[in-house]
C-alpha cells in the first residue's frame, strides 16, 4: 500500500502475528528436540536438529497452504491471511538451515564438492526405493528462496502481479517436490507405517480444502441467465438485496464484478483488488472507500482508484438503477475511470 | 450466520474486533496443537538409532603395529592373552571423509604410536588417526601371523555401509538417507563392510574385497546402501571377517 | 481480467490433486523391507543345557555372567542385554596374582569362554576390561567354594 517500500511496515497486528508464529516455531524445536533426547538415547544432537528443522519447515508449510482455502470457505480465517507472508519466510529460513546442514553433513567434507556430490553420488533415478530424493529438497528450495526473496510488495509492483502470482503459485510445485523428498528419503529410512500416514494426512487434508473452496467459487461463477436491455446492460439484483456499506459479487462476461451499496448510492467496480486479487466484493465500504478483506487495500468506489497518494486502480462498470433494480453493462472500463453512482431512491420513477 | 463472521478485519488497524479476536486465538491455538502434537509423533516414531559411539575430541594415544592390507588397520597388543591370539585389530581411517591408506603407506608390519579418536559399536571398533601423529617406534618387531580360518562359500543379505559412519560417527549410518554420505566416505577411502543381519544373534560384520584380496571401494559405489546378495568366500583373519568377491556379482535384491 | 487466470489455476489444481497422491503411491512403493535376515547359518555358538552353578549380573544390568562346571571344563557363559557402548570390551579372569585373558565379547550378544581346568576358580575375579580405553570396567568375583 506504501509509494515508498519500507523493509516491513510494522503493526501491532503484524508484530502479534509474528510473536505468536515465532513462539510456536520454537515450541515446536524445543518439543522434538528434547523428546528425541529424551526417547531416543543413541541419536545424536546432529541428526536431530536436521529433523527438527526439516519437519518443522514442512508441517508449517502445510499450515501456510491451508490458510488460503480456510479463509475461502470461513472469512474468520482471514486475520491468519493478512501477514501469511512472515510465515513463508519463516518457512524458507527453517528450511534453508535444514538444507545447509544436510548438504555439510553429507556431502561435505569429502572428495568431492557438495554440490557437485549431491547430484552424483546418487544417480538411480531409475528405482523406486533408490531414488534420490536430495536433489527434490535442492528444488523445493530453490523455489522456496525466489518466493522468500521476492516476498515484499516491492517485487510484486516490479515484476508485477501477474508474473509475481504465478511465480508464487510456485509454492504447490515445491510442495510436490517436498513429498518426493520426504517419500523418498525420511521415509524410507524410518519406515513407521503411521509416519507415512501422517504425511498421507497431511496432503488428503490440503487436496480436501481446496476442492470444497473450489466447489464453493464455483457455484459463483456458474450464474448465469440475467435479463438484459437493448443496451446491453445486465439485470443483476435488486438495489435493497445489497446490504448497506457492503458489497454482492455476479459473475458476469467471464468474469467477476462487486456491486456496492454506500450512503444512497451504488456502483460497480472489479471484484479483484489490485494488490493481490483479492474478493472485493467480501469487504466492507468504510469512510465511503472499498476495503479489500485480505490486506485493507482500499478504493472510491465510483472511480475505482486508491485515495493518493496511493495509486492502485481497478475497472469500473457502468451502472444504472431502474425501478429498484441494478443494472450493469459488462464491458469494463479502463481502470480509474468515473461512473456516475447509482441512486438507491430514483428521484421521479414511476 | 456464524459467530463473529460479521466482523471486518483490518491488518493494519492496531486491533482486530473482539469476537473475531477470541474466535481466532481459539483456532491459532488449536493449529498449533496439531503441529505440535505431529511432532511429537514424529519424535516418538523415530527408531532407526543404533548405539554407535564417536568420541569426537577425544583423543587418545594407542601403539600397536600397522597393516596396510586388506584396509588400514592397527594390531594393539592384549596383556596375559596367555594362549590366545594376543592382538586386538582396529580400523583406522584418516578425519572426515577419508581412509588411512596414504598415512599408513609404508609402515606395513612396524609398530607405531599414534594418536586418535575412537568410534565404535558393538564390539567393532575403529580409530580416527590424526595423521601427523603417527610415529613409527622403530622397534624390530617379530612380524606377526594372523590366525586365520576359512568360514566356506555363503551367500549372504545385507546392505554396504561405510565402516566410519555405522561404527558411529553418523546415527543412523546406514539406509537411505544416509546414502549419500555413504557414497562419499567410501569414495574417498573409508573402508566399506558387509552389514549382515541375523535372526538370532547379533548384526555381522564383513570386510569387503574382491577375489584376490584387493580393496572394492570404486567397484561398491553403486550398490552402497541398497538391499543386496552377495555370494562369496568368508574368512575370518586376525578377528576380522573378510567377505572376498567380484563385485560384478553382487544382486540387487 | 481475472477469469482466465482462475480457469487455469483450477486446471492446474486438478492436475495436483492426481500428481500429489500419485507421488505419495510411487513413495509408499518404494518402502522396501531391506534385505532381511541372511538364511545362511554361520559359525555361532551352540546351545547350552544344564543349569548354571552361579550367575551374576555385570554393569548395571547391562549383561549377565553364568559359570558353568561341565564335564568338560568350566565355561563362562556371557548375554549381553543391553548395547554396551565400550570399545573393544576384553574378558579376563584374576586368580591370585595372575591375569588370564578369556576372549573378547566381540559382536554376538551370547558368548561362551572356556575356562582351562588348571585354574583355581575358588575367589576368582571376572573382569571385564575395555582395551581402547586401558579400563575396567566391572568385576564379580566367583565364591569361594567353586571348584
Amino acid at each position: 500500500m506504501s509509494h515508498g517500500y519500507q523493509f516491513v511496515g510494522w503493526n501491532r497486528q503484524k508484530k502479534l502475528y509474528d510473536l505468536t508464529l515465532l513462539g510456536a516455531v520454537l515450541s515446536y524445536l524445543l518439543l522434538f528436540i528434547v523428546g528425541s533426547i529424551v526417547l531416543h538415547p543413541d541419536a545424536v544432537i546432529d541428526m536431530i536438529i536436521l529433523r527438527a528443522l526439516g519437519t518443522c519447515a514442512f508441517v508449517l508449510l502445510h499450515v501456510i497452504l491451508a490458510i488460503g482455502p480456510l479463509a475461502r470457505l470461513d472469512r474468520r480465517w482471514l486475520p491468519l491471511l493478512y501477514n501469511r507472508r512472515h510465515m513463508g519466510v519463516t518457512m524458507f529460513t527453517l528450511a534453508l538451515l535444514h538444507g545447509l546442514l544436510s548438504l555439510l553433513t553429507y556431502h561435505g567434507f569429502g572428495d568431492t564438492h557438495p554440490l557437485v556430490s549431491l547430484f552424483t553420488s546418487n544417480t538411480r533415478y531409475d528405482s523406486l526405493s533408490q531414488f534420490p530424493f536430495q536433489p527434490l529438497g535442492f528444488f523445493a528450495l530453490i523455489l522456496l528462496f525466489l518466493m522468500a526473496a521476492t516476498s515484499h510488495d516491492f517485487w510484486l509492483a516490479t515484476l508485477t502481479p501477474p508474473i509475481w502470482k504465478t511465480l508464487h503459485m510456485g509454492v504447490y510445485v515445491a510442495y510436490g517436490l517436498l513429498l518426493g523428498h520426504v517419500g523418498f528419503g525420511f521415509l524410507q529410512t524410518e519406515t513407521h507405517p503411521a509416519l507415512f500416514g501422517l504425511l498421507a494426512a497431511g496432503c488428503l487434508t490440503l487436496l480436501a480444502l481446496h476442492l470444497a473452496a473450489a466447489g464453493k467459487e464455483t457455484k459463483l461463477d456458474t450464474q448465469d441467465g440475467f435479463q438484459q436491455d437493448g443496451e446491453g446492460y445486465l439485470k443483476l439484483c435488486e438495489v435493497l438485496e445489497i446490504p448497506n456499506n457492503r458489497g454482492r459479487m455476479f459473475f458476469v462476461g467471464g468474469d467477476r464484478i462487486a456491486v456496492f451499496r454506500y450512503d444512497g448510492r451504488v456502483s460497480a467496480i472489479s471484484n479483484a483488488c489490485q494488490h493481490q486479487n483479492g474478493p472485493l466484493g467480501e469487504g466492507r465500504v468504510i469512510d465511503g472507500l472499498v476495503t479489500c478483506p485480505w490486506h485493507g487495500f482500499q478504493y472510491d468506489p465510483a472511480t475505482g482508484a486508491s485515495p493518493p497518494p496511493f495509486t492502485e486502480k481497478v475497472p469500473t462498470f457502468n451502472l444504472k438503477v431502474l425501478n429498484g433494480s441494478v443494472w450493469v453493462h459488462p464491458n469494463p472500463n479502463p481502470p480509474g475511470t468515473y461512473v456516475n453512482p447509482g441512486l438507491v431512491e430514483e428521484p421521479g420513477h414511476a | 450466520m456464524r459467530k463473529h463472521e460479521e466482523d471486518f478485519y483490518i491488518g493494519y488497524l492496531s486491533s482486530a474486533p473482539k469476537g473475531l479476536a477470541s474466535v481466532t486465538r481459539l483456532r491459532i491455538l488449536i493449529l498449533i496443537a496439531f503441529a505440535l502434537i505431529a511432532g511429537g509423533a514424529i519424535t516418538a516414531l523415530q527408531s532407526k538409532f543404533w548405539p554407535g559411539v564417536f568420541e569426537f575430541g577425544t583423543y587418545r594415544d594407542f601403539e600397536g603395529m600397522i597393516l596396510e592390507r586388506p584396509y588400514p588397520t592397527l594390531l594393539v597388543k592384549r596383556p596375559e592373552a596367555g594362549d590366545h591370539f594376543p592382538y586386538s585389530r582396529y580400523l583406522l581411517v584418516n578425519p572426515f571423509k577419508f581412509g588411512a591408506d596414504e598415512t599408513v603407506q609404508g609402515l606395513n608390519g612396524q609398530t607405531v604410536s599414534l594418536k586418535g579418536q575412537l568410534v565404535f559399536q558393538d564390539g567393532k571398533t575403529m580409530i580416527e588417526v590424526a595423521p601427523e601423529s603417527v610415529k613409527p617406534l622403530g622397534n624390530s618387531a617379530e612380524p606377526v601371523s594372523l590366525p586365520s580360518s576359512e568360514w566356506g562359500r555363503h551367500t549372504l543379505r545385507g546392505e554396504i555401509v561405510d565402516s566410519k559412519c555405522y561404527l558411529g560417527a553418523m546415527n543412523p549410518g546406514n539406509l537411505k538417507t544416509h546414502k549419500a554420505c555413504a557414497v562419499r566416505c567410501i569414495s574417498g577411502g573409508i573402508p566399506p563392510v558387509f552389514l549382515v543381519r541375523q535372526k538370532e544373534g547379533a548384526a555381522l560384520y564383513f570386510l569387503m574385497v574382491d577375489e584376490e584380496g584387493n580393496q572394492v571401494n570404486e567397484a561398491c559405489l553403486p550398490f552402497v546402501a541398497e538391499p543386496l546378495e552377495i555370494t562369496g568366500n568368508v574368512r575370518q583373519e586376525g578377528g576380522m571377517l573378510i567377505l572376498y568377491a567380484n563385485p560384478e556379482t553382487y544382486i540387487r535384491l | 481480467m481475472i477469469g482466465p487466470k482462475r480457469t487455469m489455476h483450477r486446471r492446474m489444481w486438478w492436475g495436483a490433486a492426481f500428481t500429489f497422491p500419485a507421488i505419495l503411491i510411487l513413495a509408499w512403493m518404494g518402502r522396501e523391507e531391506g534385505p532381511g535376515y541372511s538364511g545362511e547359518t554361520l559359525p555361532a555358538a551352540a546351545a547350552m543345557k544344564a543349569s548354571p552353578d552361579e550367575t551374576w549380573m555385570f554393569l548395571e544390568g547391562a549383561m549377565s555372567g553364568a559359570l558353568f562346571l561341565t564335564d568338560g571344563g568350566p565355561v563362562l557363559e556371557l548375554q549381553r542385554i543391553r548395547p554396551l557402548k565400550k570399545p573393544d570390551v576384553l574378558v579376563y579372569l584374576d586368580h591370585g596374582e595372575k591375569s588370564l585373558l578369556l576372549g573378547e565379547v566381540g559382536t554376538q550378544p551370547h558368548r561362551r569362554f572356556a575356562v582351562p581346568g588348571t585354574v583355581d576358580l575358588g575367589g576368582a575375579t571376572v573382569r571385564l576390561y575395555s582395551l581402547a580405553h586401558y579400563e575396567t570396567l566391572d568385576t564379580h568375583t566367583l565364591n569361594e567354594e567353586t571348584p
